[in-house]
């Protein structure tokens, strides 16, 4: 395993803000404080090469728990090994092994070209100068940042700058990289290049990555396991896949058609309908895609017909509802629902 | 010997590097520069007339003359007006969390803080000075027997530069505990202007006052460099080193000492 993590906890005390000036008077006085549980007794694993989403709304635990599995924060309770290393006791070994990129904060240094912070980084990790030019060589070709290496940073758009800052991260080649919201504020091209990119990297350095996004688009395209939480609590772990599939009984059915749609289903809700097409959501739980083509079959004449599971935003939204502060999956069972 | 030399390479490097490109970085602000200079021109200016105007008939105070009040005033005022931003860049990586991004490397935080802090202070000081003299000359002319304490004066000038970083650090670093550390870097500049000997020497307060004063750690940012420039003296330089290395080895060690405590009170922002 590259992590494990058992019943990790961690709480924060939380001073309670009162309005008016008498109430910052005796705030001053008598402060009082708030226990808040980050997180939760949570387990977790992820093996050398995967490719893992950690997702959940605001303030759900999710920095965190990164920042208990980078050793920044120390634990209340539990036990974590993260590349075999204790984060909390080995922080700076660990350090070496670890990549971080952080969508919100740069690390480059802002007048100076991304070069020198690649030098920098290289001297903050011990490389020797030869291994350090490389590096940086082979980072280059494979971000296609020749032309800005040598570009003071704040002249450079935020997809240029955020090359150069996957890059900066993986100039030690560490065998895990932390990505938090990689491609915030990017434009789509720009966006799905950034994904493509750290697709790569899993996928041909075997880096294990371990994505937190608020984009559905990073995570259904870089990561092939969605570790799901919401007050401190993990409440999914597994697929992807089987996440769209087992949280949402519903399917997506659109359909192009010859003339308007003649369909009268309760199972069946019509989204949108045109004189020459329809989006269906078919509700699995009460009846079988099967019968609904059936049906609009016997009375429609269909062009074309696309089945597909209901976008992973919508899914997401469903399970912070439907989950609240309830697990669906047991402790101990994290790590293996629906993992491929 | 050569061992322990290589095994400090790379440390050096990397601390090093820092350092250089904290000071190149700088040079992305001209018009910060421009404008300590200026200010620097109007109190070496107000100070020289009031020098001038106090000075008894032999044109001298204290045993100094207004030609060495008014350089001691552009000497102590490069380390002050050089002041970096160590501060209020740790109490706001404090404050908003970010701080935790700077964890995540296999350096030590103060020491890298520090070192861009130093880049920072250098490049500020050169550009300063070379202000300061220029009005300096155009006031009273150069100052006798300034080429033979350079090495000493400028020694205690470098050594000046590292105490205020290291205040500034150990200020900077309080912001885990308060959330606003200004008033104790206003605290700190005060008792820097008055009893650092800032404005004017020591040798103009009290007896009893500067003794005392020049013992304390901000004598040794302000009055020792500026006084070993304008009046060297041999026997005081060495007190002045002496002085000035162990203040930054307690106030270094109260840094790392400080930030090992306030790791512990690091908060997780963003949820």
């Amino acid at each position: 395993m590259i992590i494990q993590a058992r019943r990790l906890r961690k709480r924060f005390r939380v001073r309670e803000r009162t309005t008016g000036m008498a109430g910052a008077l005796r705030a001053m006085l008598l402060p009082r404080w708030r226990a808040v549980t980050a997180v939760d007794d949570i387990d977790l694993d992820v093996e050398p090469g995967e490719a893992v989403a950690f997702i959940g709304p605001n303030g759900a635990g999710k920095s965190t728990t990164i920042k208990l599995l980078t050793g920044i924060l120390q634990r209340d309770a539990g036990a974590v090994s993260v590349l075999g290393h204790d984060p909390q006791r080995q922080r700076r070994r660990l350090a070496y092994r670890l990549g971080t990129v952080f969508g919100q904060k740069s690390q480059l240094w802002f007048h100076l070209p991304p070069l020198d912070t690649f030098r920098l980084l290289a001297d903050v990790y011990d490389l020797e100068p030869r291994q350090a030019r490389e590096r940086i060589a082979s980072l280059t070709e494979v971000f296609d940042i020749g032309r800005h290496l040598t570009t003071p940073v704040r002249k450079l758009s935020l997809g240029e700058r955020i090359r150069c800052e996957i890059a900066a991260s993986l100039i030690h080649a560490p065998e895990l990289l932390f990505l938090d919201e990689p491609t915030i504020g990017l434009d789509v091209v720009i966006r799905q290049r950034i994904r493509d990119l750290i697709a790569r990297i899993n996928r041909e350095r075997g880096v294990t990555v371990f994505l937190t996004s608020h984009d559905t688009g990073d995570v259904e395209q870089v990561c092939r396991r969605a570790v799901v939480i919401n007050h401190g609590r993990i409440v999914w772990d597994g697929a992807i896949a089987e996440l769209k599939r087992s949280l949402l009984t519903t399917r997506i059915m659109d359909l192009k058609l010859a003339g308007p749609l003649v369909l009268d289903r309760q199972d069946v809700t019509v989204r949108q309908a045109t004189r020459y097409s329809a989006r269906l959501e078919v509700d699995t739980a009460r009846t079988r895609v099967e019968a609904v083509v059936r049906a609009i079959l016997e009375r429609n004449s269909v062009l074309d017909i696309t089945i597909a599971d209901p976008p992973l935003e919508e899914v997401i939204a469903a399970l912070y509802e439907s989950a609240g502060d309830r697990r669906l999956v047991e402790p101990g069972q994290e790590g293996r629902n629906g993992t491929p | 010997m050569i061992a322990a030399i290589s095994r400090c390479g790379p440390w050096l490097r990397r601390y090093g590097r820092a350092l250089t490109y904290a000071g190149r970085d700088q040079l992305a602000y001209p018009a910060a520069l421009l404008t300590r200079g200026v200010l620097l021109v109007i109190f070496v200016f107000v100070f020289n007339t009031l020098w001038r105007a106090i000075a008894g008939d032999d044109g001298q105070l204290r045993g100094l003359t207004v030609v060495q009040l008014t350089w001691y005033l552009v000497f102590t005022e490069m380390v002050e007006l050089a002041r970096p931003t160590v501060m209020s860049e740790i109490q706001e990586q404090v404050q908003d969390g970010s701080i935790a991004y700077g964890l995540v490397r296999p350096y030590s935080y103060p020491l890298f803080a520090l070192a861009r802090a130093l880049g920072q202070a250098l490049t500020k000081t050169l550009p300063i000075g070379l202000a300061g003299a220029v009005v300096a000359l155009a006031l009273v002319g150069p100052l006798p027997g300034l080429a033979a304490a350079l090495p000493g004066g400028l020694t205690l000038l470098a050594g000046a530069l590292l105490i205020n970083c290291l205040w500034l650090l150990i200020i900077g670093i309080t912001a885990f505990w308060f959330e606003s550390v200004l008033p104790f870097q206003w605290i700190h500049q005060k008792l820097v202007f008055i009893v650092g000997g800032m404005f004017f020497p020591l040798e103009l307060l009290p007896p009893w006052l500067s003794g005392v004063a020049a013992r304390l750690p901000f004598a040794f940012q302000a009055y020792w460099p500026a006084r070993m420039l304008v009046d060297p003296a041999p026997e005081l330089f060495r007190e002045a080193l002496l002085g000035t290395a162990l203040y930054a080895v307690l106030l270094g060690g109260v840094a790392l000492a400080l930030f090992r405590l306030g790791m512990r009170r690091v908060q997780a922002h963003g949820g």
